[in-house]
């Protein structure tokens, strides 16, 4: 292990990597911090960049990209209370107001202290908890990995909030089909593909991420134009004041990052449930813990308030790591796209890659550390340079944004009919989006659903065609029970709700 | 709700797909480009030019030099010898 460490550090440390981690967690930042752009936009957008490189640098500017995305969204949370990414919602409750009390500077310093220490303690698991799971993970078997597949999705439906459920599971089958377009993997027979010679290989990931994040979020900005916060938000880098902290501030956030982090890995590692719940969990959890004193500073600018989410939304980020990394299986949207990258580069994640490709294995790891670090030492200084490439007007801004996911997703294949196919697939995903639909985990059914195919098509045909193998070994077994009741919680909930409303009203049933 | 945009950087988007083979990625993306400015409102012809042409010369040089992909010229370049 101490071996593998060093190797991924050598590889961290080449000048090369190190500029790519600066320049991706620049380019994050910068996306993070536009209106309407989140953090799967700008590894997205990255993906192509990125073709030329060995794996390692490929993703050393991933992790940059990520973790600058989910700072920019906290500094326009914090600043203008905007958030540009979800994850960063509950950062805006406390960071707001103290940015509105003339202390912008150390909002974001303490957004930026917390930020690395999570980051940094989730790092630090990371490194025990993956090579131990991934050992674990060896003896998996493919009816195993297609329960855990199955738990994946139906956690991402579970956590998706109070009334999409149902939304949230649509589109993850929604995206399941679409993952059937094309060759069957087992028969070599072309399915759903109208005799296109185009659709033979089915759709590519990186198409789907593009069109439907990139694509319909740079265009949902001008169809419905949300007012245009940069110059609040340039006007408000100006007069940040203090970025430093005092001794005492220090001491009453140490306890809180420790906390926080802990929950924010654990969160992070859980299927389905990422950054944005990790962050509204440390958020309460810090308030509960709160004497009725501090309570009161909760939500008018509490340094425990602004700490704790800040913590644990980076530390989910790394969390979400452990199941992409041990597993193969990503838990996240964000993940998601982080595989299709990692599979384009050619490196299939899971629990081979520590075996077969310990230096990729490594630097992934490593190297989400040096972001962490390079956010803290440079994002700091850069903050008013980024302000300044805000300036640039959004009639500019989204025309580039278009022509990067056409040509990056064209360069690959130079195939034109994958840029009209875009242009469907944006209008389709836009038409969904006004609708409320989510789109993460239709990303997610696309990426799992062409590997729970493989390994359930291998599981059917070791146990001879019967459907036995789902019940046979306990593991799989219970990873599906888990599912199952993943599935029924939200309808548990809904129908005891129902039943105690019903009570109340009790003529209800006579009308 | 402003469709009325929209509905033309889509229409760019399939003229983009459908000329980027004959014209040839410089073209054919300056086009796009400064096509989407307009449509989006920016009416001064110096910067069109200016946000358009730098940025399409300095990704081509990128791509087809420093990342050596081969970007083909137009079809239509071939066709006028």
């Amino acid at each position: 292990m101490l071996e593998g460490i060093f190797s991924g550090l050598t590889t961290a440390i080449m000048p090369i990597n190190l500029l790519m981690v600066v320049v991706g967690c620049f380019a994050g930042t910068f996306i993070g911090m536009l209106p309407g752009l989140g953090p799967i936009t700008a590894i997205a957008l990255m993906i192509p960049i990125t073709y030329g490189f060995d794996p390692s640098t490929g993703l050393i500017l991933m992790a940059g990209v990520y973790y600058g995305a989910i700072f920019g969204g906290s500094t326009s949370s914090i600043l203008i209370n905007a958030p540009g990414v979800a994850g960063t919602v509950a950062t805006a409750f406390d960071g707001y107001p103290m940015a509105q009390q003339g202390k912008a500077g150390k909002a974001l310093a303490i957004a930026a202290y917390s930020s690395f220490s999570g980051g940094t303690i989730a790092a630090i698991f990371l490194l025990v908890a993956a090579p131990a799971l991934a050992s674990v993970s060896l003896s998996f078997q493919s009816a195993d990995y297609f329960a855990l597949m199955v738990l994946g999705l139906t956690a991402v439906s579970a956590f998706a909030g109070k009334g999409q459920v149902l939304k949230a599971i649509t589109m993850t089958l929604f995206g399941i089909m679409l993952s059937t377009i094309g060759t069957d993997p087992a028969a070599g027979v072309a399915r759903f593909t109208f005799g296109s010679m185009d659709l033979v290989d089915g759709i590519s990931f990186l198409l789907l991420a593009m069109s439907t994040f990139a694509l319909s979020e740079a265009l949902l900005q001008i169809l419905r134009p949300t007012k245009d916060t940069r110059s609040d938000e340039q006007k408000a880098l100006k007069n940040l004041g203090s970025m430093k902290l005092s001794k005492d501030e220090v001491k009453t956030m140490t306890p809180v990052i420790a906390r926080s982090s802990v929950l924010g890995f654990f969160t992070g590692v859980l299927p389905g449930a990422g950054a944005t719940i990790a962050s509204f969990l440390a958020y309460g959890l810090e308030r509960n813990l709160a004497s009725a004193k501090e309570k009161l500073q909760f939500g008018k600018g509490s340094i425990r308030g602004l700490t704790a989410p800040e913590t644990a939304n980076n530390a989910a980020c790394s969390g979400s790591f452990v199941p992409l990394l041990t597993l193969g299986i990503p838990g996240s949207g964000t993940t998601a796209v982080m595989m299709g990258a990692l599979i384009s580069y050619g490196v299939q994640p899971g629990p081979r890659l520590f075996v077969e490709q310990p230096d990729v294995f490594w630097s992934v790891i490593i190297s989400m550390y040096i972001g962490n670090i390079v956010l803290l030492v440079l994002n700091l200084p850069l903050i008013p340079y980024i302000s300044r490439l805000l300036a640039l007007p959004q009639q500019l801004l989204v025309p580039f944004v278009l022509f990067f996911s056409l040509i990056g997703v064209y360069l690959v294949t130079f195939n034109t009919m994958d840029i009209h196919l875009m242009v469907l697939a944006a209008a389709i995903a836009i038409g969904l989006r006004l609708l409320n639909y989510p789109m993460a985990p239709m990303l997610l059914g696309f990426i799992l659903g062409e590997m729970m195919e493989e390994n359930l098509r291998r599981a059917l045909m070791i146990s001879d065609g019967s459907i036995s193998f789902l019940w046979e070994r306990p593991i799989t077994l219970v990873i599906l029970l888990i599912s199952i009741a993943f599935l029924l919680a939200p309808l548990v909930g809904n129908t005891r709700q129902w039943l105690r409303k019903r009570k109340a009203v009790p003529n209800d049933g006579e009308m | 709700m402003k469709w009325k945009p929209v509905i033309m950087l889509a229409a760019l988007m399939i003229f983009y797909g459908l000329t980027i083979r004959y014209l040839g990625f410089l073209i054919s993306t300056t086009i796009f480009l400064m096509g989407g400015f307009a449509v989006l409102g920016e009416r001064r012809i110096k910067v069109l030019i200016g946000a358009a042409v730098p940025v399409v010369f300095v990704f081509w040089f990128l791509l087809s030099q420093l990342m050596g992909i081969y970007l083909a010229p137009g079809d239509i370049f071939e066709m006028l010898g």
